[in-house]
């Protein structure tokens, strides 16, 4: 897959809450975020292919107090993600968050 | 006693149960108590054998052997269900926390007694269990000789979806497993945690259901996209 291929809709809309969020994310504040727009058993899948495309990267953070789980990742867009975001406001591009 | 102490005898003992130089849970016979009813009491774990005076002693004998012979063999079998169920990775081993509080079934408990003394009283967060229910007390002719209580069941918290856990690592290669079907279960323990903390067995169960069908996609995509790779690695 070519790292310079266009975001599709779904994935912009997973940059923009993305962009809103620039601690970074987890996959649920991305679902909640999103008002169920994106799916909880997509959302990884979405994610997963921003980061194949460079666009978004995961974040090494250490675990929450009292939590000993799997390794849980935050996502945060990558500057190369800005600028796609950047450009597609710059043409015009809409994609809505939520209730649109 | 830390819980990374804890839990390095946990899997020591684990170790070497596979090695075959422990032996799980194996009961013992409790002193005979004699009553004014020439009863003898042969308590086992947490059952009590209860035979009167009719009884003959070798058939006593015999059937505690029989009932000694059932719980070994339930306990290895509840000892590999949890080797089975529990995860490899350091995050995977049983964990100490508020969950202990919560009441789960036979084959979620374990015996930290067979790990090493002085568990219990040292960690002020485990919480043994409630002892199950003694038939000393309903025994009419139990006497006035203490019985020694039970041994002490210590509920370990199982981490859930452990078998898909497993299967998807077993299919999937790792880099696939870690960006598409990890963070799903880590999600699903956030939220299965949660529900023990509030003890909402419903709400639990109803995690571990909807966080199976939630994997489902990641995996079948995963499975997929290592398939096509393999396929263009192979010059297809």
């Amino acid at each position: 897959m070519s790292r310079n291929e266009w975001p599709t809709p779904t994935e912009m809309m997973v940059m923009r809450i993305l962009q809103g969020k620039p601690r970074g994310a987890y996959g649920l504040e991305i679902v909640a975020a999103s008002n169920e727009r994106v799916k909880r058993g997509s959302v990884y899948v979405l994610l997963g292919r921003l980061e194949e495309k460079g666009f978004v990267r995961v974040l090494k953070t250490r675990p929450e107090p009292g939590y000993d789980g799997p390794p849980r990742p935050q996502y945060q867009l990558t500057a190369e993600g800005t600028r796609v975001m950047t450009a597609a406001e710059a043409i015009g591009m809409s994609f809505s968050v939520g209730h649109a | 006693m830390t819980k990374s102490e804890i839990e390095e005898r946990i899997q020591r003992a684990l170790r070497e149960k596979r090695q075959g130089t422990t032996h799980v849970n194996t009961p013992y016979l409790y002193p005979t108590v004699e009553t004014p009813a020439n009863t003898y009491f042969f308590p086992q774990s947490s059952n009590i054998v209860v035979a009167s005076e009719t009884s003959s002693l070798s058939k006593l004998v015999a059937e505690t052997r029989e009932q000694m012979r059932k719980e070994q063999r339930a306990a290895k079998t509840t000892f590999n269900n949890i080797e089975r169920n529990f995860y490899v990775r350091d995050w995977s081993l049983p964990t100490v926390s508020e969950s202990f509080h919560h009441q789960l079934s036979a084959d979620q408990q374990i015996d930290l007694s067979e790990v090493g003394s002085g568990v219990h009283d040292q960690l002020p967060l485990l919480k043994a269990a409630e002892p199950p229910m003694s038939n000393a007390s309903s025994a009419p002719a139990a006497g006035n000789a203490p019985l020694p209580p039970p041994p002490e069941a210590v509920v370990v918290q199982r981490a859930p979806a452990a078998q898909l856990h497993h299967l998807a690592k077993r299919i999937l290669e790792p880099e696939v497993y870690q960006r598409y079907v990890e963070p799903h279960l880590a999600d699903m323990w956030l939220q299965y945690n949660e529900a023990l903390r509030r003890r909402d067995d419903r709400e639990a169960r109803r995690v571990v259901l909807r966080g199976y069908f939630e994997v489902l996609k990641p995996l079948l995509y995963g499975a997929l996209r290592m398939i096509v790779r393999w396929w263009m690695r192979a010059g297809g």
